[in-house]
């Protein structure tokens, strides 16, 4: 598959969160506030990024190499957790208010499956690096969009009178299966 | 100071609620008629249909209107927990039967009453009702019971023909028509088939319920516009978008004018740019994130017929519309303080605009010269086995989505093709009715006489598409 | 009966804490693939619960993530080699979502918020009190997506190579005809969205 597809898939067929099911955590715990949601949206694309390219150098000239394919979960778990704890610090000393709204989520990035399930994908679709980079910004592209389209609708129904069981988590999956549902008619 | 947010329709008291859905209703009165004229009293005197069957698509909008009204009731009696005469009264003020009656207007007419209703039924509860009722739904419930039904039992919606129709006319509807014919083709085998571009007009074209009388749905466009109902920004931009870049494709491969009217005049276009994106509830408030909202819809609608499968694409475009409602809304707000950075939004239109009309055009003339023997890269041999002199070829066809077969070849002769996955494919059932398979390897040689099982043509011709790859593999 | 129903239900992880999504939504497409993953995680908790606690004292603060990570990483390695081995189908089933359960939130939720500040055998009861509600969870939603989206129950399949013993029931028959929508991703969502909202209400009422 050449790259523009894979790219256009990521985006809108196979999208990270509304098809694979990635992030699902941060996705809801994220999209009350527009800007949380932006702020969640880019460290996401930042640590996806760089990530990608360590495993995929470390996957290529060491695990192969030395038949050790079956120490990837383990490796790659390991590289994202040190990259995530980089990106903590930064956002600890430059975006205070930022931090605080985040709360629980942050060390959850860590266990935020799109990271760590956007490289599993690169590894088990046997992409190169220029695919797997590809795969890894469309899935990021994807992922900030439909967070950022989710939590407008989010602040819209904000006010709404919804029946109280249903309120917060409840409608908010449903209307995300309804977003996962048009996304699926466009291709 | 404490500041209220509310969502829309901003009106000032439930009277003008009440007066413009009630226009509303008025308006589509005279589409209904036609529409009963033209699918129950003419099929009854020139068909042999019986008086029951003829008189479905009247059913069918029954019982659209029933279920949504009937789902609002129990929603509050049960959940609500209000009693009759205040049920009732918020009934007639939201009008519980509009999704009802708009869905039975845009599904095929042959759909089975059940459908409809289970249609109705998700469209009123999960469209509208659970986001808090009248006035606070993010998705017009109509298209979502829509989307539901089609997501759920595409396969069992029946033929978008009547029989009338079916006697007289070409086998598909004008818009599947012209995706088969790659988008592209003189005005007889697009146009001609259904008569001239003044059948399109007034409507003795096959098509669903409401979409059909362009000259009626214009009617009540202006009526509805003179007595301030609907926002007019939304439809005439949408239309106008349409109409520019069919103009433009059409013109960049020499087709005349009848090329863009042909577009704006099938489908359910007109229909749902007058009575479903205008819904004052999903759509935007501010003039320009009116103009935003109309241009996307035409954009996206294009994507949607020129570079998918789907032949139609105005019912997905205003449920994705839907979704960015907010975001228009927030540019309309921003520009209007501050107008000089329209050409912000200008200019990443008119890109997105130019890239598209390229992309399409490269498509069609792509599929215009590889001519119908060259299934170029539709089939794709993912590997070929040799057993002695038999070989198994491993493939993949392009159809709805991707179908993987084997093919068993035995002395330049396919023997068996298996197909491994299909999930993609809806309607494969309609080729299992008809043994398609046993028919495809029986006709190989001819294989371009034999006709696509219709309902599934793309899922037909993407195993037939199989054949001419691999015997012309074979033949090399 | 109310007391088993409030052990399961009160504090579930996936439909009260809605934690763990992930996989809760990709791999029920089948009943059987639902409860094997709710089984996978129980033990996977489980264990690691225990070793968490076990090691509590000597960990220092700041090491903690990265060294439980590597616990429920080396516990996820293993189980992958073990389903790779003795069922593939059930492995090529769960595809990425198996390593995934080292991400999982339920998994590394317990070991920091419970495991390490607890004694032994408290940690191992709440993880398997944490594990069977999410066992339970996961196979109700399993349950109804493929008997919904697909008129079956498939008791066994995937792993029929192992235990020999292969079942898939046929409910409806046709006579009730599946609802497709039910098998796709935004399906999923919305059954998730309606059984936690159902699940909610009655949580308020008792």
């Amino acid at each position: 598959m050449n790259i523009i597809t894979i790219f256009i898939t990521t985006l809108i067929t196979e999208n990270v969160i509304l098809t694979k099911f990635l992030g699902i955590c941060s996705f809801l715990g994220t999209s009350n506030k527009e800007k949380n949601a932006l702020g969640m949206g880019i460290s996401v694309t930042f640590v996806v990024l760089i990530s990608t390219i360590l495993t995929y150098l470390i996957n290529k000239f060491i695990l192969i190499p030395t038949n050790s394919a079956y120490l990837q979960t383990i490796t790659f778990i390991l590289v994202i957790a040190c990259f995530v704890q980089i990106t903590e610090l930064i956002i600890k000393k430059y975006f205070k208010d930022l931090y605080k709204s985040l709360g629980i989520y942050l060390p959850l990035i860590t266990t935020n499956c799109a990271v760590f399930g956007i490289i599993l994908t690169n590894i088990r679709s046997n992409y190169n690096l220029i695919e797997s980079i590809s795969n890894a910004l469309g899935s990021c592209l994807g992922f900030v969009l439909v967070l950022y389209i989710f939590t407008l609708l989010r602040e819209k129904i904000e006010n709404n009178d919804i029946l109280k069981s249903f309120k917060g988590i409840p409608i908010a999956l449903i209307t995300a299966g309804i977003m996962a549902l048009i996304f699926g008619r466009l291709v | 100071m404490k500041f209220i947010k509310e969502n829309g329709p901003h009106i000032k008291n439930s009277d003008t609620t009440s007066k413009i859905m009630t226009r509303f209703l008025i308006s589509l009165i005279p589409i209904v008629c036609f529409v009963i004229f033209k699918n129950t009293v003419l099929v009854y005197f020139f068909t042999s249909e019986t008086l029951i069957s003829v008189l479905h698509p009247i059913f069918m909008i029954i019982v659209g209107v029933l279920t949504s009204f009937i789902s609002e009731l129990l929603w509050f009696k049960l959940v609500n927990k209000t009693n009759i005469k205040t049920s009732f009264l918020e009934l007639y003020r939201s009008f519980s039967i509009i999704p009802g009656l708009l869905l039975a207007l845009v599904l095929p007419i042959n759909t089975p009453l059940w459908i409809v209703a289970f249609g109705a039924f998700c469209g009123t509860i999960i469209g509208k009702m659970l986001y808090g009722g009248f006035g606070q739904n993010i998705f017009n419930p109509a298209l979502i019971g829509y989307l539901f039904i089609s997501v759920s039992y595409n396969a069992l919606l029946g033929s978008p023909l009547n029989a009338y129709e079916l006697d007289t006319l070409a086998g598909a509807t004008p818009l599947t028509n012209l995706t088969s014919l790659n988008y592209f083709g003189t005005y007889d085998s697009i146009v001609g088939s259904y008569g001239t571009l003044l059948n399109f007009f007034s409507g003795t074209i096959p098509g669903t319920l409401g979409e059909v009388s362009k000259l009626l749905i214009l009617i009540a466009f202006i009526y509805l516009v003179i007595t301030k109902t609907i926002k007019w920004r939304i439809p005439t931009t949408y239309v106008t978008t349409v109409f520019v870049v069919t103009w433009i494709i059409g013109n960049s491969l020499g087709l005349g004018i009848w090329y863009p009217l042909f577009h704006i005049l099938s489908g359910g276009l007109l229909f749902g740019a007058v009575f479903m994106a205008t819904d004052p509830v999903t759509s935007p408030l501010t003039p320009i994130g009116q103009v935003l909202h109309g241009i996307s819809l035409g954009l996206l609608t294009v994507v949607i017929r020129f570079l998918t499968p789907y032949p139609e694409g105005v019912m997905t475009s205003i449920l994705f519309m839907n979704m960015l409602v907010p975001l228009f809304d927030k540019i309309g707000v921003r520009l209007r303080y501050n107008i000089k950075r329209i050409y912000i939004p200008i200019l990443i239109y008119l890109v997105i605009t130019i890239l598209l009309i390229i992309n399409i055009i490269s498509n069609i003339n792509n599929n215009k010269t590889n001519g119908i023997d060259d299934v170029g890269n539709k089939v794709k041999i993912i590997e070929i086995k040799k057993d002695g002199n038999k070989k198994i070829y491993n493939v993949t066809s392009k159809g709805w989505g991707t179908i993987k077969a084997e093919v068993e070849v035995v002395d330049k002769e396919i023997k068996s093709i298996i197909v491994t996955d299909k999930k993609d494919e809806t309607q494969w059932n309609e080729l299992e009715k008809v043994d398609y398979i046993y028919k495809v390897i029986t006709n190989q040689k001819d294989i371009n006489k034999l006709d696509a099982v219709s309902g599934s043509t793309f899922s037909s011709e993407a195993i037939k598409n199989i054949i001419k790859k691999v015997l012309s593999e074979e033949l090399k | 009966m109310k007391k088993i129903f409030s052990y399961l239900f009160k504090e579930n992880p996936v439909f009260v804490l809605v934690l763990g999504l992930c996989s809760v939504l990709a791999v029920t497409t089948t009943f059987e693939r639902s409860y094997m993953m709710g089984v996978v995680v129980l033990v996977i908790l489980v264990l690691s619960n225990l070793i968490v606690s076990l090691i509590r004292k000597i960990v220092s603060e700041e090491i903690r993530i990265p060294v439980y990570i590597i616990i429920i990483s080396t516990l996820v390695t293993i189980t992958e080699l073990i389903l790779n081995k003795y069922s593939k189908p059930l492995y090529d089933a769960f595809g990425i979502y198996l390593p995934l359960i080292v991400v999982n939130c339920v998994v590394l939720g317990r070991a920091l918020s419970y495991a390490s500040k607890n004694k032994v055998l408290d940690s191992i009861k709440d993880g398997f009190k944490s594990g069977l509600g999410y066992l339970v969870a996961i196979s109700i939603i399993g349950l109804l997506r493929e008997l919904l989206g697909n008129g079956t129950i498939t008791i066994m399949n995937d792993i029929s190579g192992i235990t020999g013993y292969k079942e898939i029931l046929h409910i409806f028959n046709n006579v009730v005809i599946p609802n497709k929508l039910f098998l796709t991703s935004g399906g999923a969502f919305i059954l998730l969205g309606i059984v936690i909202g159902i699940i909610n209400g009655r949580r308020s009422e008792v």
